[in-house]
């Protein structure tokens, strides 16, 4: 009725139609007229309508996205207990599986640790322990949670197939596309062999020194080569990226058609998880670099100071042999440790083991060199076993100090040395008395001299000649003691001045000394 | 670039993975070698449209009954290959009820008929009229030889092409 007062002439335009028609026209109409539109009609079409909207593109589940959250946080501002209580049963049971999860970690990495126990390691760190006060399980863990994420691989949950992967540099290995179904094919094997639930995951696979740590998600795997053992923080960075890589390309995944172009860029996703923690690098002390260097620092010092107490002990022995009378060193060269020493030795003087021995050093490390010859100093004879008194040292002395001098290049003497002559006859005199009465004897050598750095038989001769006219002058003024000199010509071998300079020295060169030697009476 | 999951399915020893051997690494040997479970190989191939395609093929135990088969093997698969060795008649009537059980597990997936050891026609027992009657299953059939290579690529790319039009995997 209502159809005929709003369309009046309705029924009779549509009196030609079969009854099904007219009801279909007139329900269309209602329809049009919003007219069936009621909360029933909605609530009954609603799910059905929304599960249509949602198919493909997922169009209502976005949209519903922003109502949704807006709703959660209105719910849990007027009334956070409803919330609770509806969540109570899930988050009960997340946090479970979370703790569970951690602890399964934990006590894997632990038991590592333990494994090694009876390794050198272990006892290392124990000596650590002791050593730094840390506790022995605070270096285990330490020591053992270490680990390097090297190579990651996104593979389609359903095909197996590899979607991206990421490694470390450098890092190669074998095919990613074919690694990625295997890795697949393994843990569907192990699950059927070991009747798994279907809750249960093989979610780590040990092979070698890599642990391959698997995280799954509705479309996608996540799996993460570790070297070494992976903590926690390995495992929570896998969630949070594949968390990540789901909401980004969940609708590409649930599409997928194994067109690998959407998924350019998730590559920046994926090398989030190449992270490695643990210790830090354990940099090894150059321990045989330093014992080398310590070696050989040593054997340094060692000869250092080898070197030094060597050196003092042969510049001492030097010393003590050149104060001897009756012994020169003329050279001394050190070769590889041991020393060359040339001498000039009276055979008068002593020994010169006897001299080393008084400084006490060994001659093993020298060698001598010996040449004899007679020192001046042994001229007053001196007796090895009795000293000279000193009182006819002194006279000796002062016999020595009168000195005749002759002409140049002759050996004409100088005219008025008579009186110096004469001297010499009168210390000769007392000399002689005094000497027997030190059971003693004397003599006296009256030595030409010769000027000139040149001992040859010239000079030899020339102080020769100069020796003997000073005998005669001597023989002439003090004829009674004639029998206590005799003449020694010596060149320029014991000059009275050792290095002229001037024509002075070449004139003192040129002269004759008295020289008084003493024997022992026996 | 897509990437596509291909298995070959057959009784032991009608030459799958000498198929697949010929096809990816381009070598045949005499020696039979028993697949046991599953191995994965992988070709890169270039369409005659110029499309990219990534083959990650399967290569399935040969089993003599197709329900021992792991369901977790042949998921996500694109297409598939049923191989029957031309010189065993068995072999055909196990293929044809592989292809059966596969058109009902994945009715979207490509598949193809592959009748190998062509190289042995002369030892052949299969007949034109067994390998027409194949036809049921709406599948291709390539005769092909692993030794010769005769088919080989041509199956592969066939099938390729097949799968890459398709948006599902």
């Amino acid at each position: 009725m209502s159809d005929e007062k709003e369309n009046p002439g309705l029924d009779e335009r549509l009196k030609d139609l079969d009854p099904q028609e007219i009801y279909n026209i007139k329900a269309l109409m209602k329809r049009m007229q919003g007219g069936n539109i009621t909360p029933v009609a909605v609530g009954k079409t609603l799910p059905e309508a929304v599960l249509i909207g949602d198919e493909g593109s997922q169009r209502l589940s976005k949209s519903m996205t922003g109502i949704t959250e807006r709703s959660i946080a209105a719910s849990v501002e007027e009334n956070p207990e409803a919330l609770t209580t509806a969540l109570f049963p899930i988050i009960g049971s997340a946090i479970r599986k979370a703790l569970e999860k951690f602890l399964a970690e934990f006590m894997d990495s632990m038991n590592r640790g333990l494994e090694k126990t009876l390794s050198v390691k272990r006892l290392q760190w124990r000596y650590e322990s002791i050593k730094t006060g840390v506790p022995y399980l605070e270096i285990v863990l330490r020591e053992t949670i270490q680990y390097r994420v090297e190579h990651v691989f996104l593979i389609h949950k359903k095909t197996g197939i590899l979607i991206k992967d990421v490694s470390i540099e450098g890092k190669t290995g074998p095919d990613s596309d074919m690694v990625a179904p295997m890795l697949s094919v393994i843990r569907d094997y192990i699950k059927d062999s070991m009747a798994l639930k279907k809750s249960e995951e093989v979610d780590s696979i040990k092979a070698g020194a890599h642990t391959i740590m698997v995280e799954d998600g509705p479309y996608a795997t996540l799996a993460l080569f570790v070297r070494g053992n992976a903590d926690i923080k390995a495992r929570t960075a896998a969630q949070e990226v594949l968390e990540t890589v789901h909401l980004r390309y969940g609708s590409v995944f649930k599409a997928f058609s194994g067109n690998m172009k959407p998924f350019d860029g998730v590559e920046s996703l994926l090398k989030r998880c190449l992270i490695s923690q643990g210790r830090q690098s354990e940099k090894k002390k150059p321990v045989y670099a330093i014992s080398l260097l310590s070696i050989i620092l040593l054997a340094f010092l060692t000869f250092g100071i080898l070197g030094i107490v060597s050196g003092q002990s042969r510049k001492a022995l030097i010393k003590s042999l050149d104060a001897e009378p009756g012994i020169v060193v003329v050279s001394s060269k050190t070769l590889f440790g041991k020393t060359k020493l040339k001498l000039l030795q009276d055979p008068r003087a002593k020994m010169a083991q006897d001299v080393a021995s008084s400084v006490k050093t060994s001659l093993l490390r020298y060698t001598l060199v010996s040449e004899p010859y007679l020192s001046p100093l042994f001229s007053d004879s001196m007796p090895a076993n009795k000293a000279v008194p000193e009182e006819l040292l002194a006279l000796g002395r002062k016999l020595a100090e009168i000195v005749l001098y002759f002409e140049q290049d002759s050996d004409e003497l100088r005219t008025g040395q008579e009186g110096a002559v004469r001297e010499a006859g009168n210390i000769l005199s007392e000399l002689i008395g005094k000497s027997a009465a030190y059971g003693f004897s004397t003599s006296v050598d009256i030595v030409g001299h010769a000027a000139g750095n040149v001992q040859d038989e010239a000079a030899l001769l020339i102080s020769d000649i100069r020796a003997k006219k000073a005998f005669a002058l001597f023989a002439e003024i003090n004829t009674h003691l004639v029998n206590y000199v005799k003449a020694l010509g010596l060149g320029i071998s014991e000059p009275l001045v050792p290095i002229e300079l001037t024509e002075e020295d070449r004139i003192k060169n040129r002269s004759v000394t008295f020289k008084a030697i003493f024997e022992q009476i026996k | 670039m897509i990437k596509k999951k291909l298995c070959l399915l057959g009784i032991l020893g009608v030459g799958k993975t000498s198929l697949i051997k010929k096809y990816v690494q381009n070598i045949f040997s005499e020696n039979y070698l028993v697949t046991v479970g599953v191995k994965v190989d992988k070709k890169n191939i270039v369409l005659p449209d110029g499309q990219e395609v990534v083959l990650i093929i399967w290569d399935m135990e040969g089993q003599d009954d197709f329900r021992n088969f792991a369901d977790s093997y042949l998921r996500g698969l694109s297409g598939y290959f049923v191989v029957a060795d031309g010189t065993r008649r068995e072999s055909l009537s196990t293929a044809k009820s592989i292809a059966l059980t596969m058109k009902n597990m994945f009715p979207n997936a490509e598949s193809t008929f592959l009748i190998n050891k062509a190289d042995l026609k002369e030892q052949w027992k299969t007949t034109e009229a067994d390998i027409i009657e194949l036809n049921f299953c709406n599948s291709s059939c390539y005769k092909t030889s692993a030794k010769t290579g005769e088919n080989v690529e041509e199956a592969f790319v066939d099938i390729a092409a097949r799968m890459a039009k398709k948006d599902h995997v």
